[in-house]
């Protein structure tokens, strides 16, 4: 196998083209399909490689994406550092705001994250410092792709989730939502060789749509669907598989939703986009269909130009992220699943330690990221990049590999072994208790 | 063989060679004869296409807001308009072929302005002459970025372009026909050190001789001090090669797993023509292999296939950014393939996920009326508009002609009739304003949900 970064090239020299093609007999296109043709095909072995058999736990993660590269220097601040103060002499966050995490060390968080200050001191945050990889990219869709994908060396097209779910399929069968994304285009995190994840813009959208003008009309097109995509005696293995693989569209959609409709909660959550997407993470991890990673972002860290004032500034940001995380676990603790889901956030990157002339940050490096639930130990975990000692570009350099992160949620949360997923071993953080 | 050049066909024709058309685009090619439709496919240079280009002027997508810059959104804009109506699809199908093949993605390039420009290129040679498109894709900034070559330098290489060069866009790893290795890593080695110092200044491409290796060479049993002028030619020369890039272009166009034969005898078109891909396209097209029964609706339609074929087919008013997000979902964002293997095609398109978006985005195409807020007017489909002077009055005869505008659709009893019994619930389906906004408009949304449909 070529280590190019070619997602077609499995074992053996059969890419996935030429495989999908031969096995067209055996494919049909959801992962309950692709679950029992594993156990039917007498190639799986060089087909799925090492599928794993270890996984297996219910152990469920939220992933938050802070799109925009949001700044890491003003979430977790180095409140007794006048280098901080000198650096941003209109953006620093004046000391005797910042809710301190460590008072001896001078860290401390922003005060739009009261909750997470919280969370910290309850014991459930884990504020691990500056995050990142080496040779850091600054392009958002390059970074981005780093650490979804968890490949900085090169460019592949599964993320690491997606390879997660791969090496576990096992544990999947029979679901249609072994995962999920809300909002949004479905992000590489998610996307694996062999899983099929789906990226879920709206409850209201998750279903087979009509006529929005003619609701009455529904019933029938619904029934007219499922008898024009009924087995025919067809000789085409193709149609046999769109047929199968569309009525199973439409029918785990109607799962969804009648799992959905269930659901009940006495937490009330924000009335933002935001706070609505977590209010449809939670309705999906608590429907009972088995979603084991969630993935959901928020937009707006990209912050060149007033970044304390602007319409979408990051002290708001923050504050939707902060009362958003907290409504969901509150609403996980209620429905008696807090010890099972962990919370993770992250961005593409931090911003220059310096502000720029715009009252605002430019594209950064290393930057701060959270884990939250019950099964977490929370604490300070890596270092705080040093203000003296930064990059060519006045960028902080990192102390904490991403995928040590990765590693760690894998191996300790997940029960998978990371090295497979991650093409090697990184030191664990020792996150959860 | 003697191939009846029918509706069917030219149908077929259209799909393969272009995006799907409408009804009279379908008779226009029928009336030219098999041969005549292909020619007039192929020599599109002969065909009028300045009214695309004048309203695709009109529209300003490169424009960028003062002070942003270019948007992925804005050179994907340009490039579905362009493909929604054109009058030489095949263009825009070949420059589609070449970016899936020489597939290179923004992610990484990020410089839009490159991206834009390798369309062009790949516009510029649809069907050009293989071994200058290759030699202009080595030397092309996007390119360059995407594969390292910029950090490829004398007593340092960097061997990511050499290597897919090879791998990827000429021979393949193994001969298509024989199953031979193509090559070996010391091969790699040569051509790495062959493209040495091609790299990029302000924006285009520079040979800094500085850090090219004059040393000599031994690529492919020949030796010399090649430079990567000298590596592309010994490779579009490889009976390999020709068979590779026959082999993918008989996937693209015919069916999947092509017969050794067939690779053979397009590979001998490549090679006795001097790689000119007009001659190998064209051969493609009249091939019998092409028309025949194993061929048609053989393939699955990729993303861009089945959005800009309802596009075309139904006539639509159109913004292309009415399909962005929905494309996405279907798994095919353009200008940012997965890797540089491009898309998985065939049923890789296919699963719960990106079905249940088809048949959405096609709910939302058949309730476009407009007007409406959401549609915030980037679509519209008159389906009164489309039905006039027709002469289609029943259930029956509606269904039929949806069938046929949509494809033709060659579908069981059972599904034409569940088709006719949607028109006829709540009593006998009769034309007028009222049934065509509402039943017509849901019929059309059904077609395109038919798995039928879905095919190529």
């Amino acid at each position: 196998m070529q280590a190019n970064g070619n997602g077609k090239v499995v074992k053996n020299g059969l890419n996935r083209r030429t495989f999908l093609k031969r096995g067209v007999t055996f494919v049909a296109l959801s992962l309950v399909s692709r679950y029992m043709m594993m156990q039917t095909s007498p190639n799986h072995d060089s087909v799925f490689g090492q599928a794993s058999t270890q996984a297996g736990n219910n152990k469920l993660l939220v992933i938050v994406q802070l799109t925009g590269g949001n700044d890491g220097l003003n979430t977790v601040i180095p409140y007794k550092n006048g280098l901080y103060y000198d650096a941003r002499p209109t953006l620093a966050v004046p000391d005797s705001q910042v809710l301190a995490l460590d008072s001896a060390a001078g860290i401390g968080l922003n005060p739009n994250l009261k909750n997470m200050k919280q969370f910290f001191d309850d014991g459930k945050l884990a504020v691990i410092n500056g995050v990142g990889y080496p040779e850091a990219n600054r392009s958002h869709f390059r970074s981005t792709d780093i650490w979804m994908s968890g490949a900085p060396d090169k460019v592949v097209g599964t993320g690491w989730i997606g390879r997660y779910l791969d090496h576990s399929i096992q544990q999947f069968h029979g679901s249609s939502f072994p995962a999920a994304n809300v909002q949004g285009v479905l992000p590489l995190t998610l996307k694996g060789d062999t899983v099929v994840v789906p990226s879920i813009q709206s409850l209201e959208s998750y279903t087979f749509q009509t006529d929005p003008k003619f609701p009455a009309d529904r019933d029938e097109q619904l029934a007219v669907f499922n008898a024009i995509n009924s087995p025919t005696n067809s000789s085409d293995s193709y149609l046999k598989l769109l047929s199968s693989s569309g009525l199973q569209a439409v029918s785990s959609s109607q799962d969804l939703q009648t799992a959905a409709a269930k659901y009940t909660s006495s937490v009330t959550f924000p009335t933002d986009p935001f706070g609505q997407a977590l209010k449809l993470v939670s309705q999906i991890l608590t429907s009972g269909l088995g979603t084991q990673v969630m993935h959901v972002a928020i937009g707006g860290f990209d912050t060149h130009a007033n970044q304390n004032t602007a319409t979408s500034n990051q002290p708001t940001l923050l504050s939707t992220v902060d009362g958003g995380l907290k409504a969901l676990y509150d609403d996980l603790v209620g429905h008696g699943i807090a010890d099972e889901v962990s919370i993770m956030t992250f961005s593409e990157f931090g911003r220059r330690v310096r502000e720029n002339g715009s009252q605002g940050t430019d594209h950064g490096t290393a930057a701060p990221m959270f884990v939250l639930g019950n099964s977490v130990k929370g604490g300070l975990y890596g270092d705080y990049p040093s203000l003296t000692q930064l990059d060519g570009n006045g960028d902080l350099v990192f102390n904490v590999d991403f995928r040590q992160v990765y590693t760690t949620v894998l191996e300790d949360w997940l029960a998978a072994d990371a090295s497979t997923i991650l093409d090697r071993s990184y030191t664990k953080l020792g996150l959860f208790k | 063989m003697a191939v009846t050049f029918d509706k069917t066909q030219a149908a077929h024709l259209l799909r393969r060679a272009g995006f799907g058309g409408t009804q009279a685009e379908i008779d226009q090619l029928v009336s030219l004869g098999r041969e005549g439709a292909v020619n007039y496919l192929v020599n599109y240079e002969q065909v009028d296409d300045s009214a695309m280009e004048s309203g695709l002027t009109a529209k300003n997508y490169l424009e960028p807001q003062p002070g942003q810059q270019l948007s992925v959104a804005a050179i994907q804009s340009w490039w579905l308009y362009r493909m929604f109506y054109t009058k030489r699809p095949l263009v825009e199908k070949m420059t589609l072929f070449w970016h899936d093949h020489f597939a290179t993605a923004v992610s990484k390039v990020n410089v839009r302005e490159y991206m834009l420009n390798q369309n062009k290129l790949f516009r510029q040679y649809a069907l050009g002459n293989f071994k200058d498109l290759v030699l202009s894709v080595s030397k092309d900034p996007a390119m360059i970025i995407w594969l390292d070559n910029n950090t490829n330098i004398k007593g340092m290489p960097n061997e990511n372009y050499a290597r897919e060069l090879m791998e990827l866009f000429t021979t393949g790893i193994a001969d298509r026909i024989t199953g031979e290795t193509n090559y070996t890593e010391d091969d790699v080695h040569a051509s790495g050190r062959a493209f040495t110092g091609w790299t990029l200044r302000r924006g285009e491409f520079f040979f800094n001789s500085a850090q090219h290796d004059y040393d000599s060479k031994t690529f492919m049993g020949q030796t010399g001090t090649f430079n990567g002028d000298d590596i592309v030619n010994i490779l579009v020369n490889r009976q390999a090669t020709a068979h590779y890039i026959s082999w993918k272009l008989l996937e693209w166009f015919v069916y999947s797993d092509p017969e050794p034969e067939l690779i053979q005898d397009v590979a001998n078109v490549y090679t006795s023509n001097n790689f000119d891909m007009r001659a190998v396209v064209r051969y493609i097209l009249l091939s019998d292999a092409f028309a025949s029964d194993k061929a048609v609706n053989a393939n699955i339609k990729n993303p861009t296939e089945f959005v800009t074929g309802i596009v075309r087919m139904l006539k639509l008013t159109a913004e292309p950014r009415a399909f962005l997000s929905s494309m996405s979902l279907m798994d095919q964002v353009l200008f940012n393939p997965p890797t540089v293997a491009g898309w998985d095609w065939g049923l890789s398109w296919i699963n719960t996920a990106t079905l249940l978006v088809r048949y959405n985005a096609a709910n939302g195409v058949a309730t476009a009326r407009g007007q409406t807020p959401q549609a915030r007017n980037l679509l519209t489909f008159d389906p009164k508009g489309f039905i006039q002077g027709q002469s289609a009055t029943t259930a029956e005869d509606m269904v039929d002609l949806f069938l046929n505008a949509l494809g033709p659709l060659q579908v069981a009893d059972s599904q034409r009739q569940a088709l006719v019994d949607y028109l006829n619930t709540g009593g006998t389906f009769t034309l007028t304003d009222a049934t065509i906004d509402q039943k017509v408009r849901g019929l059309v949304h059904l077609v395109m949900s038919l798995p039928e449909f879905q095919l190529n």
